[in-house]
């Protein structure tokens, strides 16, 4: 994905670096992450809780928590210095140029006010739309979202809304402003399984024929396996490995990508295969590898040396023993 | 009635439950919602019966039924024997300690103001043995689980989710049950670590030959733990049966779906439904408006019918569907 060359990425981070906490509390869960995100493709972020995905994503729309800061790093999204940008500068750019989608997607509606409202509301904030030219956009866009009678439930409040209904609506109020790029996080992990595949399925088709560019944040490989050009693979706030997702699925050189995908695949009958040992709650700016105490390939060099990136087979691997 | 493979009687038997919930709607009128509607099975000694279905099926009430938290209004539950059902309070105590229950999320399961010691000794508290045996008897348990009972004297937001799981187990089994509901005991879990907690439980299942009924959507920890499967919707079980049959061959077109969207179905049968969960009026398949292979007949009762020897499905067009073996063979 590197190799996608500076003129065709839409976004680019470099060496992002998030603490949070003071003093002896201090601890960090983005650590020293790269990631290119090239246009009109979708890239993936894979990893657990905890491991730095959603800080990543928020620090990309300027939105991270209070407690949180980004001590070092750049975020260039289409030739914006996103760490150095004025606030009022950001406003513009969230919803209008980058979107986001969200888990939960009654936390992203306001409990108030229709729904239609809302999705007008962005149209008319950014694209300066006429009230009734933007209601009549918003209900194209529940429609386009596989919302059933969208002149109706535009008039609708979330509550009135089902899991499923209240996540394409979300999608749409996303594509309001047919944003250049759209954030996904965790988009169907809230829904029941036989939603899953009909917002994912949703989601690709509306990337497609709006030309965006997507980085979807999810910790289901199944999802990056089938929706994604490149994938990132994140543990502990670093980056283990990063590529095209044909070749890093189909071949992990990571220890830790290999084990995940065990995890996620294996019952042998009598036992379940897992990792052993935690993600560790806490980070510290880490020294050795991060993986190293749960990885049954470790010696003294994963545990005292932090493994830079490094190519390996088409795709970048931090492991000191990846070949 | 699907039949438990047991052959020393059955630890756990549902008969015909039902639980219809009264709520108030928007216009301030009175509906009912028939939650559980006619559910019947038996779960065995050292048997797991897994449930599973998609958020609104009803499969968590049929867990709040069996631990009587809340009451059936119709149909009877019979544990080793005896009918819980009618019982009031007093009359359930004793019974309390023999069923037990694991939550989806241990975070919001623990005091967090206790340790976990604490909060696992607490389900000891009635027994006859003294502080420094409970004690002892926690640590032993704890152990059991795979938890260093170091980690025991922390409180709930000191341990990883994997570790706060095994703590939950651990006090699952403290009163020394003999039946324990698992509603989603993985869910809440990394990929990484869902497998630890999926092992403990067998393990200390195959120790204390307990009887499980585990509610999940997963089917890799389904297909791990269960040895039976009810399939739920709307408050029905649409397809039981042992987990070769409904994995292998799945009768209900429910069944079906949900195994394409987790990918575990091939190419040449998959079904996708339509919309989604919503209660519908009419006596036919509740499946009806959602379901690709509907047909005129669907709108007539559909009875949970035994196809082959403990394969139940509740479809009409069952045989058809069973005829396909065009399915990814599980384990």
């Amino acid at each position: 994905m590197r190799q996608a060359g500076p003129s065709e990425a839409l976004l680019s981070i470099r060496n992002l670096d998030i603490e949070i906490g003071y003093g002896a509390d201090k601890h960090y869960p983005v650590q020293d992450v790269d990631l290119t995100v090239p246009s009109r493709q979708v890239s993936g972020l894979v990893g657990e809780s905890g491991s730095g995905k959603s800080l990543t994503a928020l620090a990309v729309v300027g939105m991270l928590p209070q407690s949180a800061r980004q001590i070092s790093g750049t975020i260039e999204f289409a030739d914006i210095d996103i760490c150095h940008a004025e606030e009022s500068h950001l406003q513009r750019i969230r919803g209008r140029q980058i979107a986001l989608l969200f888990q939960n997607p009654r936390a992203s509606l306001h409990p108030l006010k229709k729904v239609g409202s809302q999705i007008a509301y962005l149209a008319m904030r950014h694209q300066h739309l006429s009230r009734a030219s933007a209601w009549n956009h918003a209900i194209d866009l529940m429609a386009a979202a596989g919302i059933s009678e969208p002149k109706a439930r535009a008039g609708d409040y979330p509550h009135q809304f089902s899991g499923g209904m209240a996540q394409r609506a979300a999608l749409a109020m996303a594509l309001a402003c047919s944003p250049e790029l759209l954030i996904a996080d965790e988009p169907t992990s809230g829904l029941d399984t036989t939603l899953r595949e009909q917002i994912v399925e949703l989601l690709a088709t509306q990337v497609r024929d709006r030309k965006m560019t997507v980085l979807l944040i999810t910790h289901d490989i199944g999802l990056i396996k089938h929706h994604t050009d490149t994938v990132t693979v994140l543990y502990a706030g670093r980056i283990m490995e990063a590529g095209a997702t044909r070749h890093v699925l189909s071949s992990p050189r990571n220890p830790y990508t290999r084990e995940l995908m065990r995890a996620d695949q294996q019952v042998d009958g009598t036992r379940m295969y897992a990792i052993p040992g935690n993600v560790p709650p806490v980070l510290p700016r880490w020294t050795g590898c991060p993986f190293s105490s749960r990885c049954d390939l470790a010696t003294d060099v994963c545990r005292e040396v932090l493994p830079p990136l490094r190519l390996i087979a088409g795709r970048e691997v931090a492991c000191h023993h990846a070949e | 009635m699907p039949n438990s493979p047991s052959s020393d009687g059955t630890a756990l038997t549902g008969i015909d439950l039902s639980k219809t919930f009264r709520l108030r709607d928007a216009a301030l009128g009175w509906r009912s919602l028939r939650a559980v509607d006619g559910v019947s099975f038996e779960v065995g000694w050292g048997e797991t019966f897994g449930i599973v279905g998609e958020s609104g099926s009803g499969k968590s009430t049929i867990g709040k039924l069996l631990l009587k938290l809340t009451d059936a209004t119709g149909g009877n539950i019979i544990l080793d024997g005896v009918h819980i059902e009618a019982m009031n309070e007093r009359q359930f105590r004793p019974f309390r300690k023999r069923i037990q229950i694991v939550f989806q999320d241990p975070l919001s399961a623990f005091d967090p103001r206790r340790t976990v010691v604490d909060s696992v000794s607490e389900t000891m508290r009635l027994s006859s043995l003294a502080p420094k045996e409970r004690t002892k008897a926690v640590d032993r348990l704890l152990d059991e689980v795979g938890l260093d009972p170091a980690l025991g004297r922390r409180y709930p937001r000191q341990l990883s989710g994997g570790q706060l799981q095994r703590a939950s187990i651990a006090r699952a089994l403290a009163p020394g049950p003999d039946i324990v509901f698992l509603d989603e005991p993985t869910s809440a879990l990394d990929v990484s670590i869902r497998g630890q907690v999926a092992n403990v439980l067998r393990d200390r299942q195959e120790q204390r030959r307990l009887a499980y009924v585990l509610v999940a959507h997963d089917w890799s920890v389904v297909e791990f733990l269960a040895d039976r499967i009810a399939i739920m919707y709307l408050g029905e079980f649409v397809e039981v049966g042992y987990k070769r049959q409904c994995l292998g061959r799945p009768l209900h077109p429910y069944t079906r779906a949900l195994m394409t969207s987790a990918g575990r179905i091939g190419s040449s049968q998959p079904i996708r439904l339509r919309g989604e969960l919503a209660p519908i009026a009419g006596e036919g398949c509740r499946l009806g408006g959602r379901c690709p292979l509907v047909q005129s007949r669907c709108s007539e009762p559909q009875k949970l019918i035994e196809y082959e020897a403990g394969h139940w499905a509740r479809c009409w067009r069952a045989p058809e569907l069973g005829a396909n073996q065009a399915v990814a063979a599980p384990l």
